[in-house]
């Protein structure tokens, strides 16, 4: 049975960890250990010491409150609503570190303005990223780096698929403007991409 | 019919060149140029692709270790006073207590019937006394009390709540026909007052022999000589008082109680007897009469109740004699 585990769906693995099954934790927290230290990494200012914090401290609550979790609700949207709640409480707790630590983005965004390889686009579009507000930040996270779906998305932050949808498009519109400058970039990619 | 949110999808799946007519009409309200939409779509596969560039590979192990660590506490017992429940009882209980002391607030009086209440139970049909009689071969030297004669057991009544020192010392008492050195066992029964059962629920009364009071509330009926009253700490009333609390707590009571159906079927006297040294030391527990138990039994009460009895402090001076505990069953 035990080779089974990684089989089951995360909604099995909630019922079975509610029962204290600790085999159960392991293959849940192997399935999204990494991707929501990521989530927490790029949300929380790449700060890699408070995202494994704020890991352990999601999984904790994973661990203490398996019992309340409803399994007609997808695991993965009811764990990203824990996480995005969490990450709102750490922007109120830290809003003067916050704003700190986007002074020093921009001062690397000027730095960098002028080199127009594909390495400084990177993190150019990175640092864009961490800038936005926090909404449309979450939003970014969830759609391209933990690959949600966007009726998931709209479920995890109690709003509209609609909504979702918008706040992507405006998000590439205006980072298209921002990035203006790697134009060139951009349109080597399409070179690439046509090869 | 097309919307904004749309936009995401069309531009994932299709270059400008691909898109339908309808299509590009919608896209060219939102978006300036072909140009414009290639490099969002191009934009969009590279934030896609972003995740790896520069992701650490995952959490410490620290992390994993904590939480194996939660979860194998998670899984051990909660202690009782760690639990929901034990503090919803316990504050539940606090809650009444409290309430209690609200609407009964404690007075001197309530106190004493406290005291009665605590140790006896009216409805208890075994009835306990206490005798005591012996030597006290009292030394002035001490300054505790002038020369006192050789005292056999004299029966007094005094109720316990009204005795004071100048009561006590008014009492002398005259010899009794003493036939406790020939038969200890005859001088117990002699002893305890003949009583029926109504004044055995009524009354805790030492018996005097000038007087008799019987107020307080007891069917706890204790008997002592007068030298060792004078001798004891507190006096008459503190030798009651203890002997009420260690024989009310006793759990020789608790045995008898359960043994009750078939003392009743004996129905008689059950008397211990303690012998005491000068030194107010307890040398021997015995019981003098009393149903016939096991040999086991009998040694089990003795030891028990000698075990109890060594917190009377009985350490007195020269004080010397037998303390005896008849035990009536009707």
């Amino acid at each position: 049975m035990s080779n089974t585990y990684h089989l089951w769906t995360d909604e099995t693995l909630m019922r079975s960890i509610a029962e204290k099954n600790h085999r159960a934790f392991e293959v849940l927290y192997a399935r999204y250990s990494r991707p929501v230290f990521g989530y927490f990494y790029r949300m929380l200012w790449k700060d890699r010491e408070l995202a494994n914090d704020m890991t352990q401290d999601l999984f904790t609550k994973v661990v203490l409150h398996a019992d309340q979790f409803k399994s007609d609700r997808p695991f993965k949207t009811w764990m990203y609503s824990i996480a995005n709640n969490m990450c709102k409480n750490e922007y109120a707790k830290a809003e003067v570190r916050k704003k700190a630590q986007l002074n020093i983005e921009v001062s690397e965004k000027n730095s960098s303005i002028q080199s127009l390889d594909l390495a400084h686009f990177k993190k150019q579009l990175s640092t864009l990223i961490q800038q936005l507000d926090p909404i449309k930040k979450e939003t970014i996270e969830l759609r391209f780096f933990q690959e949600l779906s966007v009726p998931e998305i709209a479920v995890s932050m109690n709003c509209s698929e609609g909504t979702v949808k918008s706040r992507i498009f405006y998000i590439l519109k205006e980072f298209q403007k921002d990035l203006i400058e790697f134009k060139d970039i951009l349109g080597l990619f399409i070179i690439i991409s046509m090869f | 019919m097309y919307h904004t949110e749309d936009i995401e999808l069309l531009l994932l799946q299709k270059e400008f060149h691909e898109l339908l007519p309808e299509e590009k009409a919608f896209i060219l309200t939102h978006i300036e140029d072909e140009s414009e939409y290639n490099r969002m779509r191009n934009l969009l596969f590279q934030m896609i692709e972003l995740e790896s560039d520069d992701l650490p590979e995952g959490p410490d192990d620290r992390v994993k270790q904590n939480l194996d660590a939660l979860f194998k506490d998670r899984n051990k017992a909660r202690p009782l006073w760690q639990t929901f429940s034990f503090w919803s009882i316990s504050g539940i209980a606090a809650l009444f207590i409290l309430g209690f002391f609200f609407l009964y607030p404690p007075s001197a009086e309530n106190e004493k019937l406290a005291f009665a209440e605590n140790h006896i139970n009216a409805k208890d049909t075994l009835k306990k006394e206490v005798g005591i009689e012996g030597s006290a071969n009292q030394n002035p030297k001490n300054g505790v009390n002038p020369v006192m004669p050789y005292i056999t057991p004299e029966v007094m009544t005094e109720d316990i709540s009204t005795t004071t020192d100048s009561d006590r010392e008014s009492i002398m008492v005259s010899p009794p026909e003493d036939e406790s050195d020939s038969n200890p066992i005859a001088a117990a029964d002699a002893a305890i007052p003949s009583q029926n059962s109504k004044d055995m629920e009524s009354v805790t009364s030492v018996q005097m022999t000038d007087k008799k009071r019987s107020s307080a509330e007891s069917d706890l009926n204790i008997t002592y000589s007068k030298d060792l009253a004078l001798l004891y700490p507190g006096g008459g009333d503190g030798l009651v008082r203890d002997a009420q609390k260690i024989l009310g707590n006793h759990p020789f009571n608790e045995q008898l109680d359960k043994a009750e159906l078939e003392i009743k079927k004996n129905s008689s006297r059950v008397i211990f007897q303690l012998e005491i040294d000068k030194n107010g030391n307890i040398e021997k527990v015995q019981m003098l009469k009393g149903r016939k138990v096991s040999p086991q039994q009998q040694q089990e009460w003795e030891k028990s109740l000698k075990k109890e009895l060594k917190k009377f402090n009985l350490q007195s001076p020269n004080q010397a004699g037998t303390l005896r505990f008849p035990v009536i069953v009707e």
